[in-house]
């Protein structure tokens, strides 16, 4: 209708300044992100076997002419599902019935949420492998009420993985899910109610519904987890002579010499892989808000009434408090004050002893694993989120060149960490200041690990601040940087912050990539629990394992405290 | 500096945006203005029609893509000269659509950001304070100074606006829809308020509104958009009793449109005889000038027209139109009737001393001079000799 004037569109030398942050950050995010990825990529096409040979496919040829990658995959992914099932099926249920019923006991699962989320995977293997195993109290009580000499169950198994595994991941489907159910709106579920539905057609035709969305894209994401999972093949399925791909690629970096063609490789294929489910995942959570209700100022979800269900609800949540914290807790306790491993038994009552933890805190070794982790916990989280922070900011208000911010910091979650380990090795072996072994490199490593994790709590945040929030900043006068520290941090403080802690958390007890990058006097406590452990020190780890899990609930319970107002706070700001 | 001496100039500003397909999506076509020293400026329109465009050209938050841009010396924006001063050194104050009111901030903080920031000013803390409370006192909020933002309502919450925008005696105000958050009551109040405050500090303002009454009763000089273009420019007045086109009439408040041909050309302010598409003539008034091919539309307010009994004599003489009452609606000071005449619908208020049913033949009387003959639809000429 109105031609348009014909000098509409002109560049300006003005935006070229206007993107210079942005390419500062960009350069800084691709010097973190792409070297693994080149040189895994490398390595992968070195023959190592001759050394003068030229780059060549001849590892990967090696990788699919031996059925072992077909096993491994097969064992990997059939695993992997099953523990998905399980974790989905308590954690959901638990969820909507904390979430969304008037069940009693609800704050005992938020307690077993958060001290789950403190504790290192491999101290709840350790309780579960001696629970289950051949000598432990469920078999043995299985063998003397039916006379058999065969135990009921065998943990190095691939169920026995599956069940531990699932286990594992209870409490972050129960904080992801509870966040979904959180959101649903109640009127919909009243108007099914009030059309006649029971309480069970209410949930299956519409709440279930509602959800699945949201549920599919976390099966996928818990299923990637689990693909990627470290203790669990390691521990239980390497013993059990089980193979999964995690393990084979631990098991052909720790072989004398260590196989760096074939891991490489391997890696890139498990990149490939994991990077076809992540794309998959996309598709399916780009769908998931389709069917969330839009939650306006004052909402707020009411309970189902589950009349007299309700004992069954609070059952349900004490079934979880015991299967996923107080069975684990009670037999890592056990193991830290008994003088050597032995089954549950009055007898050993007599024999108790504190000896463990009296170690534990006087041995100066110790106080080393934890200012080690500390250092490299706190080193990561703090660079991560104010990296994350400042591109989540640009991308965010769309600053010239910020396009590929999002996606760069995002890239690592392609890594499973096992991977990454595998690429910072042969990083370090190329640098000449003595990286390798230092704790320098495992900290490097955990910021690109959980670059991604810090876009996630960054990125909703800066578009939670309304925008014209910093535009009234820029026309009193300020400057940007100016706005970024007076206006954006510290509205995103409570964000920021609860991201930092469950980094922190994360990095505490991340084993899979510190695991094969620890020198002996940059070890974290995972590490060191993983060393013990397969030495047979079983009681120390125990105690070990006790205070650290105690020191790290309370990081945990700061920050679902911080996350909880956080949510609370986005309705007004 | 002096806020009292500094004219606004805009002159041939634009900013469009594009759509994926390369067409025009939005945005403002070129606006050109001067405003004298503490001139209330109005821009009013439709939603969507580019008013908070312009006024975010004008802050610098957009980039205009062509244009002039200058306060008292200074030039803001050159688009031929490729100048362009960023908007944190145009000492410009404005008030959000959303207030914009940092949470994180007591009511003193927010005040006080745009002197703490502006570092060359070199101001004590004595100094901010003094301004902060002055500027408070300026919109009645002395006293609230160490209350957290968000524990105001949102009248308050405008009023602190309004006190960071005029905090540091900037040399433009602008407002975005300040009042459209507020219940009708206090938009009221505050209407006179913020009208008061402007007249007293002698601010040059430029005011964003969708509501043309607001625009009526504030302002000293409207500009009424639509889609991007000015239609016109003048004074309330003006704007209201001399509508440059159909869109503008229609804008400034209700009104009947009936079709109609001209018979000859007709200067600006000058009386012809239309004939309407049904046949009848009408004796109406031009304010602005058209020619004999435009297409006409005649625009008649509800309040200007009189209802009789058909037939009845009609000693004033002037226009008459006969139709019947469809329905009637009381409204307490006045009745609402639609009167169909011909084949359209014709709205007509008047007082509700007489009463005539549904169904009733009636006549509509109603004076030449307040019978307005408006171009149909924009014209470029007209919008331009505004
Ligand atoms: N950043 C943008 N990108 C693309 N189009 C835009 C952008 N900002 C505004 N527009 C378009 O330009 C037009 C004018 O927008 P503007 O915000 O100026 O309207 P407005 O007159 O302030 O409306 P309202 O009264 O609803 O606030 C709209 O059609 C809008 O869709
Ligand atoms: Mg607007």
């Amino acid at each position: 209708m109105h031609p348009p004037p014909a000098r509409a569109r002109r560049r300006r030398p003005r935006a070229f300044r206007a993107s210079v942050p942005s390419l500062i950050m960009t350069a800084i995010l691709c010097l973190l992100v792409l070297p693994p990825l080149v040189m895994l990529f490398r390595t992968s096409l070195v023959n190592y076997e001759d050394a003068s040979a030229p780059y060549s496919l001849i590892n990967y040829v090696k990788l699919i002419e031996d059925p072992l990658l077909y096993i491994s995959t097969f064992n990997s992914v059939f695993f992997a599902a099953g523990a998905t099932v399980v974790s989905l099926l308590i954690g959901a249920t638990v969820a909507w019935i904390v979430e969304r019923t008037n069940a009693p006991f609800k704050w005992l699962a938020y307690v077993t949420t958060i001290v789950s989320l403190g504790t290192p995977a491999i101290l709840y293997v350790s309780a579960w492998i001696f629970l289950l195993g051949r000598a432990g109290p469920v078999n043995q009580l299985w063998k003397e009420i039916t006379g058999s000499f065969q135990p009921l169950v065998n943990v190095y198994s691939i169920p026995g993985m599956m069940l531990v595994e699932g286990l594992l991941w209870v409490p972050l489907v129960f904080l992801l899910c509870g966040a979904t159910f959180k959101r649903q709106n109640a009127d919909l579920e009243e108007a099914a109610r009030m059309s006649g539905g029971s309480v069970f057609d209410t949930v299956w035709r519409v709440s279930l519904p509602l959800a699945k969305p949201a549920l599919y894209g976390l099966a996928i994401f818990i299923f990637i987890r689990n693909i990627e999972a470290f203790d669990v093949p390691v521990l239980l399925g390497t013993p059990g002579g089980i193979k999964l791909l995690t393990s084979d690629i631990y098991l052909s970096m720790t072989r004398v010499p260590p196989d760096l063609g074939h891991s490489s490789a391997f890696a890139i294929v498990m990149i490939l892989f994991v990077s076809a489910l992540l794309y998959l995942y996309g598709r399916v959570s780009a769908n998931a808000d389709r069917f969330a209700s839009v939650t306006g100022k004052g909402f707020r979800p009411r309970p189902f009434d589950l009349g007299r269900y309700r004992w069954i609800g609070g059952f349900v949540i004490i079934l979880n408090f015991l299967l996923v914290l107080a069975l684990p807790v009670l037999a890592v306790l056990w193991n830290s004050v008994t003088p050597f491993v032995r089954g549950f038994s009055l007898k050993a009552f007599s024999t108790l002893t504190l000896e463990n933890y009296v170690h534990v805190l006087t041995d100066s070794y110790y106080l080393q694993l934890a200012l080690n982790t500390v250092f490299v916990a706190a080193i990561s989280a703090t660079v991560a989120i104010a990296v994350t922070a400042v591109a989540a900011w640009l991308s965010v208000r769309k600053w010239p060149a910020s396009g590929p911010l999002n996606q760069l910091a995002s890239l690592p979650i392609i890594f499973p960490g096992i991977v990454l380990g595998v690429a910072m090795i042969q990083l370090a072996l190329r640098t000449p200041f003595g990286l390798y072994g230092s704790i320098w490199l495992i900290a490097i490593a955990f910021i690109i690990r959980y670059l991604p994790y810090g876009m996630r709590y960054a990125q909703p945040a800066v578009m939670q601040i309304h925008r014209e929030l910093e535009e009234a900043a820029n026309v009193s006068g300020a400057s940007q940087p100016g706005t970024f520290r007076r206006i954006v941090l510290p509205l995103t403080a409570p964000a920021l912050l609860a991201g930092w802690l469950f980094i922190f958390l994360v990095a505490a007890k991340e084993l899979s990539i510190a695991v094969l990058l620890a020198g002996s006097r940059s070890k974290t406590v995972a590490v060191a629990m993983f060393d013990q452990w397969t030495n047979g020190q079983a009681g120390e780890v125990a105690a070990l394992g006790i205070i650290w899990t105690i020191a790290m609930s309370c990081c945990a319970a700061l920050m679902m405290a911080l996350s909880r107002n956080d949510m609370k706070s986005q309705g007004t700001l | 500096m002096d806020s009292q001496n500094l004219t606004l100039v805009v002159d041939g500003l634009s900013k469009l945006y594009w759509t994926k397909s390369r067409t025009p999506g939005g945005g403002i076509q070129p606006i050109s203005f001067t405003l004298e020293p503490g001139t209330f400026f109005t821009l009013l329109g439709p939603s969507g029609c580019g008013k908070t465009t312009t006024l975010r050209c004008l802050a610098g938050l957009e980039h205009p893509d062509v244009g002039r841009l200058s306060l008292g010396g200074t030039t803001f924006f050159d688009g031929e000269a490729g100048d362009h001063v960023p908007l944190n050194k145009r000492n410009i104050g404005m008030v959000f659509q959303s207030y914009a009111i940092w949470p994180h901030m007591t009511v003193f903080e927010n005040v006080a950001f745009p002197l703490r920031v502006r570092k060359e000013l070199k101001l004590s803390g004595e100094e901010i304070r003094q301004m902060v409370t002055q500027a408070l006192t300026t919109v009645g909020l002395a006293g609230y100074e160490s209350r957290s933002a968000t524990q105001l309502s949102g009248g308050q919450q405008q009023r602190v606006a309004l006190a960071r925008a005029i905090v540091r005696k900037p040399g433009l105000l602008l407002l975005d829809e300040p009042l459209s958050n507020l219940d009708a009551r206090l938009r009221d109040e505050m209407r006179n308020e913020l009208k008061r405050l402007q007249k007293q500090i002698g601010i040059t303002t430029i005011y964003v509104t969708h509501d043309q009454v607001e625009a009526l009763e504030m302002s000293d000089v409207i500009a009424v958009i639509n889609a991007g273009q000015v239609e016109q420019m003048g004074s309330p007045r003006d704007v209201y009793d001399r509508p440059a086109n159909a869109f503008v009439a229609n804008f400034m408040g209700a009104t009947n449109f009936l079709s109609a041909r001209l018979s000859a050309d007709q200067p600006a302010d000058s009386r012809g005889t239309v004939a309407l598409d049904t046949g009848e003539t009408l004796d109406v008034w031009f304010p602005h000038a058209v020619r004999r091919t435009d297409r006409i539309a005649v625009s008649m307010r509800p309040d200007v027209i009189r209802l009789a009994a058909a037939g009845s004599d009609n000693p004033e003489g002037g226009n008459r139109l006969t139709g019947t009452v469809v329905s009637s609606g009381f409204m307490g000071n006045i009745e609402r009737y639609s009167v169909k005449v011909g084949d359209e619908i014709i709205q007509v208020h008047q007082a509700p001393d007489a009463h005539f049913d549904s169904g009733s033949r009636v006549d509509l009387l109603f004076r030449p001079e307040r019978t307005l003959g408006l171009l149909e639809n924009r014209a470029e000429v007209v919008g331009a000799a505004a």
